[in-house]
């Protein structure tokens, strides 16, 4: 005990200030949301728990959101970590644009991604016009769990393998140097030198792809083909929208965020903190067999058609549209690009400072040898996943009704909503570097005396500048337009390009969508390539 | 002596500007963004009515759908600041008056034109469309001539809303349990599950992965045609004729209770006036509920969907918890 305060007596304000802030302004922010929605509702909460136990259909929910969530973490983390392993030791042409372009995948509104989805495998799409080309009877049917698989796979692939990416970049020149005068080889190396760094992200990525999948909504009920599969979101989105049992709602958000949080303890037993390692800027490879050549080339082309495919098709139907000159004069795609590229940067700046306040308190406790508060830290962060749009958007109407609301109040709330929606995949994004940073550096800078701005500058940039790129390139699109936020308050001078997109599509003008789709996907792949166009 | 002067001169300002304040404050209307955003009716709506009662001034609160339209007025309560609330439809009114919140109109409801006879006071239809199933008359040869037929025809491929996320699924759910009687209807979901596509979360998804080519039949309103017909110059999609009693989803307006707003009765008049017709009709693709003509292919379906169903009988709104109860009835039979 005494040990544990004499380690806190070395923490500094600058260390734990910023990171003390967001955390506080996280748990009043949600934790007064989720409050409100609880005493708002009429139904005791007794009853409720009762009530709950025996309801045979929650069950069957759960059932179903923790299979499906599984399955999709599971099956878009080995497809990931082959994808990333094959492209780490291939070197081809475009390989950045490529791994640039996949990021797209990740920041689509689902509606666009499923439609373009069915473009190709639905039932008149891409795949099944070449079986009927080849005279081949068969039909492809998506929906069911297989829809929803591939949707989850379709979605997170991409991330996986930026994340397991980072960690084959982490084996040193001399690890594989080392191995290779050793006779290394093989499944040898794989297991010996490749997994003890894979193993640092396997379990994150793991949980973070589980949680976006546990809580997936729009996809699992446009291919889940029914009831029989749905997801405790669908109930929450039930409990609110029309039985407006705000109790029960609540009840059930708060079951989803235990979920989540038992999920992350058991995630903490099997992370490991990152090691130091040696940094280098041109990577040693060692010679490659080439039946693994050949194996890893295949990969990357199933992976790429893979996605690449149902974003051509959103692109075809953009370009075959009937309107595809006149939906450019259409001043409310203009207005609402102008919302889209007003609220996206703004979020993601402020997604990216908490961020880096969180990260920098958390890898502080960590070199105090204090690694549990430190995953406390991340995990606090993470767990805004867990919370569904809709309690915060009630929750937050219902904490705010009293205030006079105008166009700024409602930016500044959708601002915030935005960049915290997108900080759980900063943080993810920034973790291992922020961290590296601190074990190669941290005895340096104090020898050194290197603080603050100048350290930042002048040790930590080097390695931060790409990761930080691709973070905020991320947090842009994901903030590029929700509003379910303020769905309550009646923003009707708020739109954005997701928006425009759904009541495009919803007012019969489809040929107007594909238009508005396809600047959304442009809009997008822009970010990706200009944001990281300077680093690598 | 000069600053006196000002003060008063000030004063008077601030009084003169109260008064008028309070004299022409502006109708607080709710609304849902099919009528209230920029590309629907109600910019129009209010720049007539405003040129037609000078003294009335109209204010816009638009909500992304009418579910969270009527959650607001329920976080509100009493305290609510509209006067007046548009695009509540007939699947809400047992919710809705469960609030308490609504008063009756002094509309007269002999110039509405209805395939039902209304006798609802509160609630105003300005605007209503019959359920249908829509197919593509080039791809489908045979289409179904009734519900039950469509239950049973195993060969085509079935689309509708998730009654749990979309109010179209609602209306699909009250629909078939007008049809079938309790002892059938879980058979009867059963069946139709076996030859449905998907189940999605609202209109918006559903239609689209129809017109993708994902289904045969799409549940959707008897007016979707007429859209394809005049927007898109095509006559390809056509609305499935049933004989079943058919089921109809209105539109209306109401009035909130307590609020003694000079311009509330006069705008819900208004959306009833043949000039707020012309504007709201072919942009909402609905149904007008006057008989004044609008537009020809709009009043040709009216007078058919009219000609369907002669007997014009009142209309039966099933309660919420009917409802509830119908919706687990469908989620129990088709999660086996």
């Amino acid at each position: 005990m005494n040990a544990f305060f004499l380690k806190l007596r070395r923490l500094r304000p600058r260390h734990y200030a910023g990171g003390v802030c967001v955390l506080v302004f996280l748990l009043a922010f949600y934790g007064g949301s989720l409050n409100a929605v609880f005493s708002a509702g009429e139904t005791p909460l007794r009853q409720l728990w009762q009530n709950l136990w025996q309801n045979a259909y929650l069950k069957r929910v759960l059932w179903f959101s923790f299979m499906q969530a599984g399955l999709s973490a599971l099956l878009s983390v080995i497809f990931g970590i082959f994808f990333a392993r094959a492209v780490f030791y291939q070197h081809f042409r475009g390989k950045k644009i490529l791994l640039r372009l996949f990021s797209l995948t990740f920041v689509l509104p689902s509606l666009a991604a499923v439609f373009g989805l069915l473009g190709v495998y639905g039932a008149s799409g891409w795949l099944a016009q070449v079986c009927r080309f080849f005279q081949l009877n068969w039909q492809p049917d998506i929906y069911g769990l297989p829809g929803i698989l591939l949707a989850h796979v379709f979605f997170n692939l991409p991330l996986a393998a930026r994340l397991f990416l980072q960690s084959y970049q982490a084996v040193s020149n001399q690890q594989r140097q080392l191995a290779a005068q050793l006779g290394i080889r093989g499944w040898r190396f794989i297991r010996l030198i490749e997994l003890p760094y894979l193993r640092q992200q396997i379990f994150p990525a793991f949980v973070l792809i589980f949680m976006l999948c546990f809580t997936s909504f729009a996809i699992v009920l446009a291919l889940g083909g029914g009831p029989k599969y749905s997801t405790l979101e669908v109930a929450i989105y039930q409990a609110i929208t029309f039985d407006f049992d705000l109790a029960k709602a609540a009840l059930y958000a708060s079951l989803q965020i235990v979920f989540c949080l038992l999920l992350f303890a058991f995630g903490n037993l099997a992370e490991k903190m990152p090691e130091g390692q040696l940094h280098q800027r041109e990577t040693w490879l060692a010679r490659q067999s080439s039946a693994v050549k050949f194996w890893q080339v295949f990969v990357i082309i199933v992976a790429t058609l893979f996605i690449a495919l149902p974003l051509g098709n959103i692109v075809a139907g953009a370009l075959f549209s009937q309107q595809f000159f006149s939906a450019w004069q259409n001043p409310q795609l203009w207005r609402a690009m102008g919302y889209s590229f007003a609220i996206a940067p703004l979020s993601a700046l402020i997604s990216l400072l908490a961020a880096t306040a969180l990260l920098q308190f958390a890898r502080q406790l960590n070199w105090l040898y204090l690694p549990f508060f430190a995953r406390i830290f991340m995990n606090v962060g993470m767990l805004i996943l867990a919370v569904p749009m809709l309690v915060l958007a009630v929750g937050l109407f219902l904490r705010l009704q009293t205030l006079d609301f105008g166009t700024a109040h409602l930016f500044v709330i959708v601002v915030i909503c935005n960049a915290l929606t997108a900080l759980p995949f900063v943080i993810r994004i920034l973790s291992v570097p922020m961290n590296n940073n601190m074990q190669y550096y941290e005895n340096l800078c104090q020898s050194l005396d290197i603080r603050g701005w100048r350290r930042f500058r002048l040790i930590e940039w080097h390695h931060l500048a790409a990761p930080v790129k691709y973070a905020f390139a991320l947090a842009t699109a994901l903030s590029l337009g929700d509003f379910t936020a303020i769905a309550l308050f009646g923003g009707q001078d708020f739109t954005s390009l997701p928006y425009l997109l759904y009541r495009q599509l919803g007012s019969y003008r489809g040929e107007e969508a594909a238009v508005t789709a396809f600047l959304l996907l442009l809009v997008c792949a822009g970010l990706f390539l200009t944001l990281e166009k300077q680093h690598d | 002596m000069l600053k006196k002067l000002i003060i008063f001169s000030l004063l008077s300002v601030f009084a003169f500007s109260a008064l008028n304040a309070a004299a022409n404050a502006p109708l607080q209307v709710y609304t849902e963004e099919f009528f209230g955003a920029d590309w629907g009716p109600g910019g129009e709506v209010k720049a007539s009515f405003e040129r037609a009662y000078p003294q009335c001034r109209v204010n816009y609160q638009v909500f992304d759908g009418r579910n969270t339209m009527l959650n607001r007025l329920r976080l509100e309560g009493k305290k609510t600041k509209a006067d007046v609330v548009v695009g509540l439809d007939n699947f809400q009114f047992d919710a809705a008056e469960k609030t308490g919140l609504f008063e009756k109109t002094s509309i007269n409801l002999t110039a509405l034109s209805l395939p039902v006879s209304w006798t609802n006071q509160r609630f105003i239809p300005y605007e209503f469309g019959r359920f249908a199933f829509i197919y593509d008359k080039n791809k489908l040869k045979n289409p179904p001539q009734s519900l039950k037929e469509l239950v049973e025809r195993q060969d085509l491929r079935v689309i509708y809303q998730d009654p749990r996320t979309s109010s179209m699924g609602r209306g699909f759910v009250v629909w078939m349990n007008a049809v079938y009687p309790p002892e059938q209807i879980q058979a009867a979901w059963q069946r139709l599950a076996k030859h449905t596509v998907t189940v999605g979360k609202g209109w918006t998804e559903t239609y689209g992965a129809f017109l993708k080519g994902e289904a045969d039949v799409v549940f959707s309103h008897n007016t979707s045609p007429i859209y394809h017909l005049l927007k898109d110059k095509q006559d390809r999609y056509v609305a499935a004729q049933f004989s079943d009693n058919g089921l109809y989803q209105f539109d209306t307006a109401a009035k909130i209770a307590g609020k003694t707003h000079a311009c509330a009765d006069d705008f819900i008049g208004f959306l009833l006036s043949a000039e707020a017709q012309k504007i709201i009709i072919p942009k909402n693709v609905m149904l007008s509920s006057v008989s004044a003509p609008i537009e020809p292919h709009f009043d040709q379906l009216k007078a058919e969907t009219l000609k369907a169903n002669p007997t014009a009988q009142t209309l039966s709104v099933p309660t919420d918890a009917t409802v509830k109860q119908w919706i687990e009835v469908w989620q129990t039979s088709l999660s086996r």
